[in-house]
Order: structure tokens, then sequence, then C-alpha cells
């Protein structure tokens, strides 16, 4: 906590190709302590690809990863998990077939060890996510055992939410996280927003929502268009018509 | 009918790991109905939703314990002899080949594969275990460890191609089938076939324990039980989550043990109990305490489902098609050991009786989703039973191979098309 000015999370020339298409072409952008950004632009103009490069999922393949001053390598999820990044997927990536604690602790299960019968510790587990859920005032989910392809959208969302939350992150990347809500939970999402920001965690946020999440919670906006960072705003400087002329590429000249 | 209820209880407590245990059958219903849709106070969708959905959750194996049930009341009206200790013994001998790869089938099947090379996996592995042993007249077990570690070598190749092509794995494992049958064939002597009569092989199908060694395994199987159901409840408690006593241990225990002592009392009546269903029912046990308690297991219905989150939840997703594929290989290749021990030697007629599709259809009918993420290893014993107790029946009656033929494909056909109605269900 002590040195504030270095970024938590620093983006230098980050690359992407899939094939012929250049989907990131340098992109560059600090990520600061206790800080939102939204990443905003069009459908295609790289903000999912550049999302699941810096968790690894789909690494990328040119430029570099500074994480607190020190160059990083983010191959794998497991690079950006140990590192503190922690990722809520557009998708969710919720499996439907198994129950709210096994989806909490997908990966990261607690065992017995070896000597122990490598035994799951269901009951263990199942105490930690009632915390959680209690934590983040997920109060609908009836009972833990139901799986979750028989939860609402919110609840699916909460499941997602929580189970970054257990591993205590530094940094949380939102994939469109309103996308699929209605009103009411919108507005449970921005505030999650801001709870995560006072816990001094760092935010990176792609939405669409410009008026009620990005331009309302977001520190900084940086712009994606073909790819490229087009522009880059600070809130106090920012209003929809820049932004969404940024996004467009109308914008005569970007700051920065 | 012991038996089904032993694995009937098994398969429920495995399954139900809730810390407000429903009480009693209707308190299942009402639990399962007010899951179905969380969120409103009503269910008010058709009961044929709601039937469909107890279908695919608590009630999937009340249809197929239901049609064993009245597969033996038919049969044994046609044939008393049907339920004769002598018949069952037999009927028991009979699953255990088939129910053996299917018990491979299932991790194939949970995590959405198919591998349609076990029959000829279990063919050449039971090939290689004659070669071994009575060309090279090495010792028996070391025939059936290189079977099965041949098997499991295959299934690794299979599992390691298809993980990295992603090519269709029917097809692949398809061309797999057809290059084992030719190397199954290279490999029998001139004669065609292996005889293993008077070898220690044959004693793995032939052996039934003394009774009272059949008794002493029964304890032992139940204390064992036991001391898994209590470990759950100790665990629970140590959570302060709500659970008892008598419903978490007391009630599952004292069900197993009741079944577990009708088997026992029925086969005590023929010859004893067999070895060879003792060591399919210990492999069943082992595989489902790995399905349902360890972490690898769990991925295997979690990749099922969602083979890209398991991959972003930091797991390797090749890993676990590659374990998959090698305890379908490893099974499968027992299987075909236990199958030459009882047919006493191989021919190159092994792994061409339909094997295959009777493994595939077990597993399905114990009900095991063929869409991946939805199953159990108890499906393998409960399938495998009960088509069993079908053609066995038909035997006695004396129903010609056309028949039972016709049956199998109808039964693979309504088992697959079931199975595509629950679990293609609207959300």
């Amino acid at each position: 906590m002590a040195d504030t000015e270095t970024p938590v999370l620093e983006l230098r020339g980050i690359s992407k190709r899939f094939g012929g298409i250049t989907a990131l072409d340098g992109v560059s952008f600090q990520l600061k302590r206790d800080e939102i950004v939204a990443l905003v632009g069009d459908n295609g103009a790289g903000k999912s690809t550049l999302i699941k490069a810096i968790s690894g999922s789909v690494p990328a393949d040119g430029g570099e990863f500074l994480f607190e001053g020190n160059k990083v390598d983010i191959n794998t999820p497991v690079d950006a998990r140990a590192l503190g990044i922690e990722t809520v997927y557009q998708d969710l990536a919720v499996c439907d077939n198994l129950n709210t604690v096994q989806n909490l602790f997908l990966g990261q299960e607690l065992t017995s060890g070896l000597m122990g019968g490598a035994r799951l510790r269901k009951a263990a587990m199942e105490k930690r996510a009632r915390e959680v859920l209690k934590d983040f005032q997920v109060t609908t989910i009836r009972s833990l055992a139901t799986p979750a392809g028989r939860l609402s959208g919110g609840q699916r969302q909460a499941i997602a939410i929580c189970r970054c939350m257990l591993r205590n992150p530094k940094v949380v990347l939102l994939d469109e996280p309103t996308a699929a809500l209605g009103v009411a939970q919108r507005q449970q999402v921005i505030e999650l927003l801001r709870r995560l920001r006072s816990e001094h965690r760092s935010i990176i946020v792609i939405s669409h929502d410009l008026n009620d999440l990005v331009l309302e919670v977001a520190d900084r906006i940086v712009v994606l268009r073909l790819g490229q960072k087009a522009a880059e705003f600070n809130r106090a400087d920012a209003d929809a018509g820049k932004v969404i002329a940024a996004i467009t590429g109308i914008a005569r000249h970007a700051p920065h | 009918m012991a038996t089904l209820w032993f694995v009937f209880w098994k398969l429920k407590q495995q399954r139900a790991y809730k810390i407000r245990a429903a009480r009693t059958w209707e308190g299942t219903v009402a639990q399962a109905a007010s899951q179905a849709n969380v969120g409103t106070m009503r269910d008010e969708r058709s009961l044929g939703a709601r039937l469909v959905d107890a279908l695919a959750g608590d009630f999937r194996y009340a249809p197929v314990l239901l049609a064993i049930v009245l597969i033996f009341i038919f049969f044994a009206f046609q044939n008393i002899a049907y339920i004769s200790p002598r018949n069952i013994s037999n009927m028991v001998l009979q699953t255990v080949v088939v129910g053996t790869i299917a018990l491979g089938m299932v991790p194939i099947l949970l995590i959405a594969e198919i591998d349609l090379a076990v029959a000829a996996i279990g063919a050449t592995a039971a090939t290689l275990m004659c070669v071994v042993v009575v060309d090279l007249g090495m010792a028996s077990w070391l025939g059936v460890l290189s079977a099965v570690a041949f098997g499991a070598f295959i299934g690794v190749l299979q599992g390691a191609w298809i993980a990295r092509t992603r090519a269709p794995a029917f097809l692949i494992t398809f061309g797999v089938s057809l290059a084992l049958a030719g190397l199954q064939l290279s490999m029998l002597p001139e004669t065609g076939q292996y005889n293993i009569m008077g070898t220690p092989l044959t004693l793995l199908v032939g052996t039934f324990l003394p009774r009272t060694f059949g008794w002493l395994l029964a304890i032992v199987a139940i204390a064992a039980f036991a001391v898994l159901r209590w470990l759950h409840y100790r665990d629970a408690r140590k959570a302060g989550l709500d659970v008892s006593l008598a419903n978490h241990v007391g009630l599952p225990v004292g069900l197993a043990a009741a079944a577990l002592c009708g088997i026992v009392v029925v086969l005590s009546m023929h010859k004893g109990v067999p070895l060879a269903g003792v060591i399919f029912i210990g492999l069943t046990a082992i595989f489902s305490y790995f399905t349902s308690s360890t972490r690898y297991g769990l991925y295997l219905y979690a990749v099922g489902s969602n083979a890209s989150a398991v991959a972003r939840a930091g797991v390797s997703v090749n890993r676990i098609r590659l374990m998959a594929f090698a305890l379908c290989g490893a099974f499968a290749a027992f299987g075909g050991v236990l199958g030459a021990s009882r047919l006493l030697g191989v021919s190159a007629q092994s792994g061409a009786g339909g094997e295959l599709l009777l493994a595939i259809t077990a597993a399905v009918v114990g009900g095991t989703s063929l869409f991946g993420g939805r199953g159990s290893p108890w499906s393998a014993v409960i399938g495998a039973f009960a088509i069993t107790a079908i053609s066995n029946g038909m035997d006695l009656i004396g129903y010609g191979t056309e028949v039972k033929l016709a049956t199998q494909g109808a039964l693979l056909v309504a088992a697959t098309s079931i199975d595509a109605l629950v679990t293609r269900r609207p959300a």
C-alpha cells in the first residue's frame, strides 16, 4: 500500500492475431490501485480478446505485462490467478450440472490430501460458500445442492462473482457483467464495483452500458477500436458524446 | 432383488449430499419440485415437465429399477427356474463381463465422448494375456496385468490423439477398433483360438468364495461403507451443518447392510459368492468413490458440461480426457479378461459378440447420459444387470438369436431416446 504510484497492472503493446486477423494491435494502458477502468468499444473492437489475454485464457502473442512494476508472463489462467487476477467471464463459465458449492470451488477444491484418501472436503467448502454468499448478500439461492442449470441468470452471475472473491484478488476483470441482467440487478452490480474498489481492488470492466455504468463509476475509460486503443478519458473529462465519437471513430483528436 | 436395493441406496446416498436430506420420499419430491423453479413460490409448470425433471434428478434410477422388478416377475411366471439361486448366480456372472466394460464407458460418457473400441480392446487384451500365459508360460497374474496395462495404453493413445486433434471420437475409436481386430487376428495361433482350460486364469470367474468368507467380506464392506458415511457426517457436523446421525449414517448403512445380506443369502444357496462378482462390485465402489469424492472425479462431470469453463478454472481439460480414456481402456481390457476366463479362451469371435453395444446400452439404461456430465459408475451395474436379466430370461425360455438381437436393438434405441428427452428438456 505504500507505493501508490506504481500501477497494479500495466499493458505495453499487447497484440493478438487469429490467423490473418489482427484482433489486438499494440494496446497499452495502466490500471492504478483502487481504480475502475472501463473498457468500451464497438463489437469486434477486441475488448473480450483483451480481457482473455490478461486472464491468460487466450494468451497474447505480442507485448508485455507489468504487474506491480515487475514484468510477468501470463500464458495460462493459472498464471493470472497466481498474480491475483480474477475474471468474471461474459458466459460466466458455470457448469450447469454442478451445484453452487462445486461451481464456486471449481479448480480450487479443498481436499484432505492423499493420506486422507484425497477426499473433497465438501462440508468445509459448503461452509465457506455460505460465508461468501452471505458476504455478498446472495440470499436467493435456496439450496446449495441445486444444479446451476436450474438457477436464474442473476443467481448464476452471483456464483461467478463470488467464485472470484473466494481468492481475494487484487485485480478483477469483468466482461459485460450487466448484459443479461434486469434493472435492479444491474444496480447491484454497480454497487458491487464500488464496493470492490473500496476494498482496494482494481477493476477492468467491459460494458456497453455508457450512462448507467461507465460514466457513473469508472475512474477512467479506455476506448478500443479495431484492436487499437482509440482514446482514453478521465471520467471528469468524459461525456457520452465524446466516448461515442471515439467508439465510432468520428473523433477528430483524442486526448492522450 | 436385494442387489437392487443395495445399489439403489448407494446411488441415492452418493448423489444426495444435502444439508437438509429429505426425510421421506414425499420430502424428496417436494424438494425437487421446489428446486425446479427457484424464485417463484408455486411450480406452475405442467405435470409432464415436472415428471421429466424428477426423472432427470432424484428419480433417475426409479424406472430402470422398476423395469428390473417387472422383468423378474415376467420371466418368473414364464419359468420359475428363472429366480432359482442357480440362475441368479449365473446372471451375476453374465453381468460381470458386460458390466466391467460398461464401467469403462462411464468416464467416457461423463466427458461427453464415446469409445467404440472397448470390445476390441477387451478382445485384444485378452489375447495378449493368452500369449503371455499360454505361449510364454508366464504367471497368470502377469498375464492379467499385461492385458490391463495394454488396455490403459491404448486408452492413453486414443485419448491423447482425440484431445490433441479434437477429431470426432466415434470415428477415431472406430478406426482403432478395426486396427485392433487386425492386431488380434495376427496374434492368434493358426487354430484361430487360445484355450486356457487348466490354467489358473479360469479361476477368475470360476471361483466361488466359501460361505464364511463371503459373509466376512459382506461385513467388511458394510463396515467400510459405514466409516465413509460417518466421515461425511463428522465433516458436516464440524462445519456446523444441520445433519442427523440417523438420516446420514444409520438409514443408508442399515439399508445397504440389509441388501447385501440378502444377496449373500441367495448366492450362498447355490455355490457361494462368486469372486468375479466381488471384484466387479469392488471396482465399482472404488470408482464411485473416485467420481463422487475426489477432485478429478468431479472434473469428469465438469468437462462433460462445460469444458471451456473447466479450462478457464485452470484445470487441464486434455489431462482429464486422457484420464477418462485410460480408465476406459483399462476397464475394457479387464472386461475382456473376465470374458476369456468365463468362456475358457479367446478366438477370432471374441469381442465381436455385441459387447460394445451392450456396454453402451448398459451404461445408458443405468442412467448415464450420452450427452455428458450426468451418470454414475453404479449405472453400469444396474444397467448391465437389467439387460442381462432380459437376455438370460430369453435364453431360458428358448427365444432365438433373432429375437434377442431385435430386443437389444430396441432397448438401445429406447434408452437413448429417453436420455435425449430427459437431457434436452426446455430450461
